[in-house]
C-alpha cells in the first residue's frame, strides 16, 4: 500500500455531462469515476484530468459485495481493468446488494445487519482485494428501510467488517444524515461507533424529502447539499480531520456558479483549501 | 531492293510529330511526373496557411466559419441570441426578435435580429442580403489569418491543377494527330487517363481551410470535447457560451439538446455536422460547402476547365 497519490483535498464526481467545467477547476484535489463507465480505456474527455495529475479514484457500483452469493468473476475483471485504466490509487465499492438468485435489483440494496452478512461480506470483500493492487474503502450506503432481523447496530456492523478485512472507509454524510433522519436518530452517534481514522474520503451529496413530503430523507444526489449535511460535515471534522471530501452530483447539474459554491461550502465545513 | 529501300521511309512517315511511339511514351510520362509532383507542391504552398495563427483568439462564429462556413456561423449566432431570449419561434417556420435590449452583440447577431424583427418565416433568414457583409468580414477574417483559404490562394490552386490538364491535352492532341491504324496506345492512354483524372480531382477539390485551419479546428474540437452531443453536455452548467461553441464545433444538432422546442419550431436541419472532421475538404462535413466559391475570384479558374 502506497499513500503517494491518494485523494486528498477536495474533489469531485466525475461525469461527461460536466467534465469540461471540472478541467476549469484549478486546484482539483482528486476526482471519482463511475467503474462501470470506463472501458478498456478511459474517455477521452477524462484524459484532462489524467494529464494534470489529477488521482482518479474508481467506484463500483455493481460488484455487490453485500450479497449472500460469491462475486461474479467477469465483474471483478472489469472492476480491476477499470482501476487499471485509469490508474486509480483508490477505489471503492458500497456495502450493499444489487442482485440476489440472479435477480438483478437496479438498486443497491441494504444489507441486513446480521453476523452471517458480516461473514459474507467479508469473505467476498477479502477476495476481491485479493485482486487488486490498491487499497479499497467500502462505502456504507443510503437505506429507506432496515431489515427487522438486525443483530447489530449499524456502527457494530461496519467497524466489524472494516477490522475483518482491513478495507479504508468511505463515509457518505448524506447517506449517514439520511439514515439518522429516517430512523429518528441522532446521526452524530454513528461518529463515536465507527473507527473515523480509516476514513479515506467522504462523500457529499445533495437529497431532498421527496414531493409527497413524507418525511423521507432521499439521497437524490440531483439537490443541492442541505445545511443539516453540511454541518454534519463540520461535525465529523471536528471529531477528526477527513483527509479528502468531494462532491457527488449525478443529475439536474446547476450553473457552473453553483457548482463552484457547492465545492467551496464542502471545503470551508471541511475545513479544506478551496479549488475553485 | 526498291521494298526493302521504302520500308524505314515509310516508318519515318508514320511517327507521329516525328517521334516514335516508345520514345514519346517515356517523354509523356517524364512530363506527367515532373508536372504531378510540381502541382502538388504549388498547392501544399497554396494550402498551407498560417501555422503561427492561434486558435485561442477565434469568437464562437469565427470558429463555427471555420467548421462550417455560412451556414454553421449562422447557427452559432442564433443559438446564442437564442440561449440569451432574444429570439423565438410563433408556432412552426417562424422566427422573431424578442426581449428589448441586446447586450454587447456581434455584427453578425445584430444582422440577424434585424431581418427577423417582427416575425419571419425562419427559411428566408440564412439567405437575407442583409447577412452576407458580416459573415463577409467574418470570412476575410479568418483568411486573413491564414485558417480560410483566400480567393487568391484558391486560384492558385485551380491554375496548378489546369497544368495537369494541359498535359493531359498534349496527349489527347497526339492521338488525335496519329495516321492511319496500327498505333499502339494503350500505355500513353493510362497515363492520360491517370493525369487528366488527378488534374479533375485537383481542380474540384479545393479546400475552404488551410492546413493550419484544418490543425486549428482539430485541435479546438479535441480540446472541446465535452461539448459534444454524445457527451450529454449540461448546458446549465456550461451556459450560452458553451451552448454557443457547441454548435460553432460540431454543427446545429446540438441546438436539439439545447432547446429542442426552438430548435424543431426553426426548422433547425437536422444532418450531423461532422465532428470526425478528417477530410481538409467540405464534401465531407455536411456543411454548406457551395459557399467556398463565395469568394468569386477563386471560382473563376473553373473556366480553364475545356482546355
Amino acid at each position: 500500500m502506497t499513500s503517494a497519490g491518494m485523494p486528498a483535498g477536495i474533489g469531485i464526481g466525475w461525469r461527461p455531462e460536466i467534465s469540461g467545467f471540472i478541467d476549469t477547476l484549478p486546484s482539483l484535489g482528486f476526482v471519482e469515476v463511475v467503474a462501470e463507465s470506463i472501458g478498456a480505456k478511459p474517455p477521452e474527455t477524462l484524459s484532462e484530468v489524467m494529464r494534470r495529475g489529477v488521482p482518479v479514484v474508481s467506484h463500483g457500483t455493481r460488484l455487490s459485495v453485500g450479497g449472500a452469493e460469491p462475486l461474479q468473476a467477469a465483474r471483478i475483471r472489469q472492476f480491476v481493468a477499470a482501476a487499471a485504466a485509469v490508474r486509480a490509487p483508490l477505489v471503492s465499492e458500497h456495502i450493499a446488494f444489487v442482485r440476489a438468485g440472479g435477480v438483478e435489483a437496479g438498486h443497491l440494496l441494504p444489507v441486513p445487519r446480521t453476523k452471517e452478512a458480516v461473514d459474507a461480506i467479508a469473505a467476498n470483500v477479502t477476495l476481491l482485494m485479493a485482486e487488486l493492487d490498491v487499497p479499497l474503502a467500502l462505502e456504507p450506503i443510503a437505506a429507506v428501510f432496515d431489515w427487522p432481523v438486525a443483530e447489530l447496530t449499524e456502527g457494530q456492523f461496519l467497524t466489524e467488517i472494516l477490522d475483518r478485512t482491513g478495507a479504508l472507509l468511505l463515509l457518505d454524510v448524506a447517506n449517514v444524515y439520511a439514515n439518522a433522519h429516517n430512523r429518528g436518530a441522532e446521526p452524530e452517534e454513528l461518529f463515536d461507533e465507527i473507527p473515523l481514522e480509516r476514513i479515506a474520503y467522504v462523500h457529499m451529496a445533495g437529497g431532498s424529502e421527496g414531493p409527497d413530503r413524507d418525511g423521507i430523507y432521499h439521497d437524490t444526489h440531483t439537490d443541492p447539499i442541505p445545511p443539516a449535511v453540511l454541518d454534519l460535515l463540520t461535525r465529523l471534522t471536528d471529531r477528526r480531520q477527513p483527509p479528502a471530501v468531494m462532491l457527488e452530483r449525478d443529475g439536474r447539474y446547476p450553473p457552473a456558479d453553483e457548482l463552484r459554491d457547492e465545492l467551496d461550502s464542502i471545503a470551508d465545513h471541511s475545513r479544506l483549501p478551496r479549488v475553485t | 531492293m526498291i521494298e526493302s529501300s521504302s520500308l524505314p521511309a515509310l516508318a519515318a512517315q508514320t511517327d507521329t510529330w516525328g517521334i516514335p511511339g516508345p520514345d514519346f511514351l517515356k517523354f509523356y510520362l517524364a512530363l506527367a511526373v515532373v508536372s504531378g509532383v510540381v502541382v502538388l507542391l504549388i498547392r501544399r504552398s497554396a494550402t498551407r496557411g498560417d501555422a503561427h495563427s492561434s486558435e485561442t483568439t477565434l469568437d464562437p462564429e469565427q470558429v463555427a466559419y471555420l467548421a462550417g462556413l455560412r451556414s454553421q456561423a449562422y447557427y452559432a449566432a442564433l443559438t446564442s441570441l437564442r440561449t440569451l431570449g432574444l429570439v423565438a419561434t410563433v408556432g412552426k417556420g417562424t422566427i422573431v426578435a424578442t426581449g428589448s435590449r441586446a447586450p454587447r452583440l456581434s455584427e453578425l447577431q445584430r444582422a440577424i435580429i434585424q431581418v427577423v424583427g417582427p416575425g419571419v418565416q425562419t427559411s428566408s433568414v440564412q439567405s437575407d442580403q442583409r447577412l452576407s457583409a458580416p459573415l463577409d468580414r467574418i470570412r476575410d477574417g479568418l483568411g486573413a489569418a491564414g485558417l480560410l483559404m483566400t480567393p487568391v490562394q484558391s486560384a492558385r490552386c485551380r491554375r496548378a491543377a489546369l497544368l495537369l490538364l494541359a498535359v493531359g491535352a498534349v496527349g489527347v492532341a497526339r492521338v488525335l494527330s496519329a495516321q492511319g491504324g496500327g498505333h499502339p496506345f494503350g500505355n500513353l492512354l493510362l497515363v492520360m487517363i491517370v493525369v487528366g483524372v488527378l488534374g479533375l480531382i485537383l481542380l474540384a477539390l479545393v479546400p475552404a481551410r488551410t492546413t493550419a485551419g484544418s490543425r486549428a479546428l482539430q485541435r479546438l474540437r479535441l480540446a472541446n470535447g465535452h461539448l459534444r452531443v454524445s457527451q450529454h453536455p449540461s448546458w446549465a452548467t456550461y451556459g450560452p457560451a458553451g451552448a454557443g461553441l457547441s454548435v460553432a464545433l460540431f454543427g446545429a444538432t446540438a441546438l436539439f439538446t439545447i432547446d429542442p422546442v426552438f430548435a424543431d419550431e426553426a426548422r433547425v436541419p437536422r444532418y450531423a455536422t461532422s465532428g470526425a472532421d478528417a477530410g481538409s475538404t467540405f464534401g465531407s462535413d455536411g456543411g454548406d460547402g457551395g459557399s467556398s466559391c463565395g469568394g468569386g475570384g477563386g471560382c473563376g479558374g473553373g473556366g480553364g476547365c475545356g482546355g
